[in-house]
């Protein structure tokens, strides 16, 4: 009888769970339709699916009090870091809008702060989330593996989207309606090369990348191709995934090629892990990483640390007073535990989001794709106008391990 | 050459900690022909209590791998919960749904560790400060001597246990036939209990070793480092012990040189399609005995 019961209310559940999930989807599409005059009559057709796919941007101006923007992050997850600092800096970003007026006499409203982890899959169901909840602008996300799905949904559907973060070239060739805010790979790859052969002397490279992972996969590609173009060695490329755990078998190959800079264009979480074993293996040259290196957990390791390098979008230490503003008052608000390079691109792809619909007049999705192709910024990171793929070209910051502790080098603009 | 033998170093370090992990594995499927899936998130709760104990250890002035007690407790008193609440109930069922139950067991503890410790990787102190042994070229971190050490020690001590204690002739004596065991007064729960606490300390020393190497602990770390200790475990022979030294050196060492030299990028792939071919020529494994199931 106990089983009986059991089992009677497992089905219940799965059933009710199967319903929400339809709702959810019944949800999206009518939304999606809503906004789109164009799609009014196809909706009804909802097995065809043709309707997202022929979906133009929405041009009604947002009703209600308030503009809403949707925002993706890696909340939790091996980069929960990076997702905390961009949450808490597009808050503080939307804090000082909205007390300066907000955005055409209206209050710009985050909808929500959605949790993508890290994971594709769950980016797409993000989006889905934000779209569902009648946003004008997505910003998101971190990485270019959650970003491209992201921003290819985006595209089909009309909607706006800019990720602060993800430098995989891809994600803005996409289509119009997708934008970033950082550097592209395509720039910081051949820089952190050009900075490898120039400051550090470098002659003999090796690089170990994440083959699993589209960022890493670019880095990989434009930083080979750059030591190529300079006539140089690539005497090793060494594989890895993001999950691994173990490289010394690719730490005592580098060791045995010879190399005097090691590339790891990989994420932070992996990176002390590499740094000690690359280490512990014997290899005393540069070891050059890049933008997801920011904030990388030293502890222990201080000594591994030095003789390391990356790439960043910015560095606290720049004296220039918009750097300096954006670090006090994160500094104040949350302290500095949290404060990455990717807060700060973050922060200025919500000011950028702002920019935007200031300038569209009307605060509807497709005025503001028009207004923010090819506009220009001033902010954290740097300013910058977008290029015809929506993409700024700004200096890139390098960076030093000091003793464990990131050191501010240099601001290089790109060639 | 020397690129060989550091590999072969490399190797014979990643394939102790398999084979410790294996070990565990190995254990409670001689004893209760059941595999513990959720043997790899043991060691996860075990790095987890290295991760806490470990700056109260030295804060105290004790050395760091002293943890491994309160590890072992930890993971002893989680491994005796799980077989009782989880697997106990189900034991009647047959083998299916003890399988099943082990599968939700792990998926229950990763969850509820990602509850209570959050997502973001945690990087565990340092364990062993020891010397990096430098020898014409090839480097030896002292570690992974004490590593290979430890697992020599925990399979001899194990063996040992298993062949001439009178619990351990007990436990083998409950798969052979668990009603002859009752019958000249073997009480088979207590004996089940115990190979579950011995397979979870095991897990502890395993994580003890891996956060040496690895210092990093994840909520998910159990699920592949368990599947790899679990294959090491069956292609040395599941059920016997020595074999699972040799099968977690074997898979370690072949991990290791097919990112060497052949493709890095394959390693799982090459790496486990090699273990399938001596499965097909040697089905019970390398050091198994191949005894048909009692019908």
């Amino acid at each position: 009888m106990k089983k009986k019961v059991l089992s009677v209310l497992l089905a219940s559940a799965m059933a009710a769970a199967s319903l929400t999930g339809c709702a959810t989807t019944g949800g999206d599409s009518a939304s999606t339709a809503a906004d789109t005059p164009t799609a009014e009559t196809t909706a009804a057709d909802e097995a065809s699916g043709e309707a997202s796919t022929e979906a133009a941007a929405s041009t009604e101006a947002p009703t209600g009090d308030t503009i809403k923007i949707g925002v993706s992050a890696p909340i939790t997850g091996s980069l929960a870091l990076y997702g905390e600092s961009g949450k808490n800096s597009v808050e503080m970003a939307v804090e000082e809008i909205n007390a300066a007026g907000g955005v055409l006499g209206k209050q710009l409203e985050v909808v929500e702060f959605g949790d993508d982890q890290g994971d594709s899959t769950q980016a797409v169901n993000i989006y889905n989330k934000l779209v569902s909840e009648d946003v004008v602008a997505i910003i998101g996300t971190y990485t270019s593996s959650c970003s491209i799905p992201m921003g290819e949904r985006a595209q089909e559907e009309g909607m706006l989207l800019i990720s602060p973060c993800a430098t995989n070239a891809k994600l803005t060739l996409i289509g119009p309606n997708i934008f970033r805010a950082c550097f592209i790979d395509p720039v910081q790859g051949p820089m952190a090369a050009k900075f490898a052969k120039e400051e550090l002397g470098a002659s003999k490279a090796a690089i170990i990348y994440a083959k699993d992972d589209d960022y890493s996969n670019g880095l990989h590609e434009s930083i080979t191709q750059a030591w190529a173009d300079y006539g140089l060695d690539m005497v090793y490329e060494g594989e890895c995934t993001t999950k691994d755990v173990d490289y010394s078998a690719q730490a005592s190959q580098v060791v045995a090629s010879g190399a005097d800079v090691l590339f790891y264009p990989c994420f932070l979480d992996t990176v002390p892990i590499l740094v000690q074993q690359v280490r512990e293996a014997g290899f005393t040259g540069a070891i050059v990483g890049c933008d997801a290196w920011d904030c990388s957990d030293t502890t222990g390791k201080e000594e591994y640390f030095n003789n390391t390098y990356y790439t960043n979008h910015y560095a606290p230490q720049d004296p220039s007073e918009a750097v300096q503003n954006f670090v006090a008052s994160y500094t104040e608000k949350y302290g500095t535990d949290s404060l990455t390079s990717a807060g700060a691109c973050y922060y200025d792809a919500t000011k950028m989001v702002a920019q935007a619909i200031e300038a569209s007049g009307t605060g509807a999705t497709a005025d503001i794709i028009k207004a923010m192709t090819g506009m220009s910024y001033e902010g954290v990171t740097g300013s910058f106008t977008l290029d015809e793929n929506g993409d700024p070209s700004k200096p890139i910051t390098f960076v030093e391990f000091k003793d464990g502790e990131p050191v501010w080098k240099a601001n290089v603009e790109p060639e | 050459m020397s690129l060989f033998i550091q590999s072969l170093i490399n190797g014979l370090n990643q394939g102790a900690i398999y084979a410790l992990v294996a070990l565990g594995y190995s254990m409670v499927y001689g004893i209760i022909r059941m595999i513990n899936f959720a043997h790899g998130d043991f060691i996860m709760v075990g790095a987890y209590t290295l991760f806490y104990t470990i700056p109260l250890m030295v804060s105290m002035g004790m050395p760091a791998w002293l943890s491994v007690i309160i590890a072992i407790l930890v993971c002893v008193i989680i491994g005796v919960a799980v077989e009782v609440i989880a697997y106990k109930p189900v034991r009647g069922a047959g083998s299916m749904s003890a399988l099943i139950t082990a599968l939700a067991m792990s998926l229950f503890l990763e969850n509820l560790a990602l509850v209570l410790f959050g997502a973001n990787p945690k990087a565990v102190p340092e364990i062993f400060s020891m010397p990096i042994l430098n020898i014409a070229g090839i480097i030896l971190p002292s570690k992974y001597i004490v590593t290979l050490i430890i697992g020599i020690v925990m399979m001899s001590g194990l063996a040992f246990f298993v062949k001439y204690t009178t619990l351990g002739q007990a436990m083998r004596a409950v798969p052979e036939d668990k009603q002859a065991s009752t019958l000249v007064g073997i009480n088979v729960n207590k004996i089940i209990t115990v190979t579950f606490a011995i397979g979870s300390g095991l897990a502890a020393v395993a994580s003890l070793m891996y956060c040496s190497t690895y210092p990093r602990c994840t909520t998910d770390m159990g699920s592949m480092l368990g599947l790899k200790a679990f294959i090491a475990a069956v292609l040395g022979g599941i059920g016997s012990i020595p074999g699972a030294m040799v099968g977690g050196i074997i898979v370690g060492l072949l991990e290791i040189f097919v990112k060497v030299y052949i493709a890095p990028g394959w390693y799982e792939a090459i790496t486990y399609g090699i273990l399938i071919v001596v499965l097909l020529v040697k089905p019970a494994g390398l050091l198994g005995k191949n005894v048909g199931e009692k019908v």
